[in-house]
């Protein structure tokens, strides 16, 4: 093979295109893994993993100076002294917002698999027909028994923990033991038993290892010691990053050529074939272009980055972008709306606190619209429930009283609780990526704009989870309740989807049933530019489901 | 040898610029900083010092009778806070001592100790009619020494019991059998 060809391409080296790449070379199939940040290896490249507290200058805040730089990355909860290396840095990587769209980026070998909330929710047969059913978008064109072995197959490799629930809404798994609820989850849990049939308590399910297994040994992982500072890196590998898990173990099979500082300007497609022969990639050191080709090219680079990729990529046949017949790309993209809090002050259980730190929460899958748009909205919503007791600190006084306040030993804060919605947005044709020519970036790439925002959906939806919350909290005997609408833009859930939707009809979308662009079919779209609706879970599990199978297409229609 | 007294004094550095800071080497700590917009004279060094002291005097727990949260709290006030509330906290600190006097009839710096526990009582309960300025760099010094203070190494393990590897994750247990892993 020469330098420059490959059998497969796959760009981007993160939550999916790992995964894609792990697959074909455990086949034999050498693979050239793309990826524009620098190079991230598990353990060597963790400089902060073990810094303690006290060992950081601002001890927990950003220096102003920092923070001017980088206004929206610094808006994410993970982005925090000791993780701000793994995030794109705002005035190095900009783009153009005609509404505000909030975009973090992590640009480097692994990308946000590194600094992902690690929350692992299947999809159920509900979520993939909620277009049908809830009359919006278009259909998907595969359902939950088509994903299913796939969510089996992938959690088993990642290491899942989780409770077997038996809820048709939220499908179980192939779990590890789970952590354990709050004392005031469950009480949470006990009263929306009591009082509802449709609603559930449970604790959430998430890409931590609890009982490592053989498979997980093999990748040199261990078990979660509950650190809770997963975003600088774990280095007992106990949650699932790219790093730690699939670009080792395909590094392993002496397929992979991994090559980072790659940007990818374009994919290359020959009009005469009608098929992609390879990539035109820019080093983002040198800014030297080098053509790689492959007979097969997997695009992983994010869904915001690929669907911009496939604009980029014009020819002859394609003035409008790879792919781009009907003109839909880069339209119905997608997000969460994560707006919408309920805090509240739980009376009781003084005597109980949580020991050690826990990487997951509770959790209330789905209720609303299950089978129709009956609740004056459309779509879903789950809810994130966070339950905590907080240290007191008295700071009233000056002198030895306050340090003798603050010394105070087993001073807690009552118990207190904030529920998240979770809530699905509705693919529009108006939320939209494009590029634009007239701005280009530090390698000549157009700048991607977006216009995304909400709707009086989402708003419907928000008045429906703080009516129905309010009344929850009621029963559970919560006091000081709060609505909370944070009022944050589209892009800070960090749940990227669409822009590529899949669909049965060339018509209306973009990719088939395997994420095969309809019109180019050794092209394949399988991270979340794919998605045809956004439903309400965290959505990387079903992207690693997704590519793991798109993979598996590849090498069935080769024989393998 | 060389290299070896190289990675030591490399070692102080870093100790002396990040971390821990004592009292005997203040000033120096402060220098090391290198400071952008806080220059500071030693007389006023020594009062903002002096405040903190007096506000949240942590020195009585005896591991922690060396330190002090000045570089701390200069080099927050010089990165992280506003350009607004950083200005308002330098012109607190260099009219501090004239303010004090026109509203006391006496200088903070000529106070005796149980004066100045009077004054700063009058500051923390906000009955002290002072400049926004002055009172900038009372609220800035007492909430920045606490979060000196909260987290040292020695709060973080004997008051907070972190762990950076807690191994553990329990959702329901009682406060008495909450385990204090560094009791001695």
């Amino acid at each position: 093979m020469s330098d420059n060809r490959y059998e497969a391409i796959v760009i981007g080296a993160g939550m999916s295109g790992s995964w894609v790449a792990k697959e074909l070379c455990d086949k034999g199939i050498k693979t050239l893994m793309l990826d524009r940040g620098p190079e991230v290896k598990h353990l060597r490249d963790y400089p902060t993993a073990s810094k303690f507290p006290w060992e950081f200058e601002f001890r927990g805040a950003m220096s102003a100076e920092h923070t001017k730089a980088n206004p929206i990355a610094s808006k994410c909860y993970a982005y925090r002294d000791g993780a701000t290396h793994f995030f794109a840095q705002d005035d190095v990587h900009p783009y153009l917002q005609t509404k505000p769209f909030d975009w973090i980026k992590g640009y480097q070998v692994g990308g946000k698999s590194l600094i992902w909330a690690r929350q692992t929710q299947r999809w159920s047969k509900y979520d993939f027909s909620t277009p049908d059913t809830n009359r919006f978008g278009i259909s998907w064109p595969i359902s939950y028994k088509d994903i299913a072995p796939w969510y089996s197959y992938v959690e088993k490799f990642v290491g899942i923990s989780g409770e077997k629930d038996g809820l048709d809404v939220l499908p179980d798994g192939e779990f590890q033991p789970p952590m354990e609820m709050s004392v005031v989850g469950k009480h949470l849990q006990r009263v929306v038993k009591e009082n509802y049939n449709d609603r559930h308590v449970i604790y959430a399910r998430c890409a931590h290892l609890t009982d490592p297994q053989e498979i997980h040994r093999e990748q040199g992982r261990g078990q979660c010691q509950n650190r809770t500072i997963c975003e600088r890196g774990c280095p007992f590998g106990g949650y699932f990053s790219a790093n730690s898990s699939t670009i080792p173990w395909a590094h392993r099979t002496g397929n992979l050529t991994l090559k980072a500082n790659s940007v990818v300007h374009s994919i290359l497609y020959d009009d005469a074939t009608g098929k992609a022969i390879g990539v035109n990639v820019i080093d983002a050191i040198t800014k030297i272009q080098t053509k790689y080709f492959s007979n097969v090219v997997f695009l992983n680079a994010g869904a915001i980055n690929s669907t911009a990729i496939l604009l980029n990529s014009k020819s002859k046949r394609y003035p409008n972008g790879l792919g781009n017949d009907n003109g839909l790309l880069g339209k119905y993209f997608g997000f969460h709306n994560y707006r919408a809090l309920l805090s509240a002050t739980c009376p009781g259980f003084e005597d109980k606190v949580k020991e050690g730190r826990s990487p997951t929460n509770e959790y209330m899958p789905r209720y609303v619209n299950l089978n129709k748009d009956k609740d004056g909205f459309k779509g879903a919503y789950g809810v994130a429930i966070y339950t905590a007791r907080y240290r007191k600190q008295e700071i009233k006084a000056i002198g030895t009283e306050l340090v003798n306040d603050l010394l105070k030993d087993k001073n807690y804060e009552p118990w207190s609780v904030v529920s998240m919605m979770m809530g699905e947005t509705l693919p529009k044709e108006s939320n939209s990526i494009s590029l634009d020519s007239s701005r280009v970036d530090q390698y000549g790439i157009p700048l991607i704009k977006f216009n995304v925002g909400y709707d009086d959906n989402d708003e419907k939806m928000m008045e429906h989870f703080y009516q129905e919350w309010e009344q929850i909290y009621e029963k559970a005997g919560f006091t000081n309740v709060e609505r909370i609408d944070t009022g944050q833009a589209p892009g800070l859930d960090i749940h990227e989807m669409g822009g590529a939707r899949m669909g049965k009809d060339p018509k209306t979308s973009i990719l088939n049933a395997y994420n095969q662009v309809h019109t180019v079919d050794n092209l394949y779209v399988s991270d979340g530019a794919c998605m045809t609706s956004t439903s309400y879970q965290n959505p990387s599990l079903t992207y690693m489901a997704l590519a793991a199978r798109a993979a598996d297409h590849y090498m069935k229609r080769k024989g393998l | 040898m060389k290299r070896r007294k190289a990675i030591r004094n490399l070692v102080l550095f870093s100790l002396g610029t990040g971390v821990i800071y004592s009292c005997r080497d203040k000033y120096e700590a402060v220098k090391l900083l290198n400071l952008k917009y806080v220059q500071a004279k030693s007389e006023h060094l020594d009062l903002l010092d002096d405040l903190s002291k007096l506000i949240l005097p942590f020195q009585m727990i005896p591991k922690l009778k060396d330190h002090t949260a000045l570089p701390f709290i200069l080099n927050n006030v010089d990165k992280i806070l506003n350009a607004e509330n950083r200005e308002l906290f330098i012109k607190g600190y260099k009219s501090f001592d004239i303010e004090i006097a026109i509203l006391t009839g006496k200088k903070y710096s000529e106070m005796e100790d149980e004066e100045k526990q009077v004054l700063l009582t009058e500051f923390n309960e906000k009955r002290l009619v002072a400049s926004p300025a002055v009172y900038m760099v009372f609220d800035t010094i007492k909430s920045k020494t606490i979060q000196y203070l909260t987290t040292t190494e020695y709060y973080q393990r004997k008051v907070n019991y972190y762990e950076m590897v807690p191994g553990r994750y329990l959702g329901d247990v009682l406060v008495t059998e909450l385990k204090n892993l560094n009791d001695e």
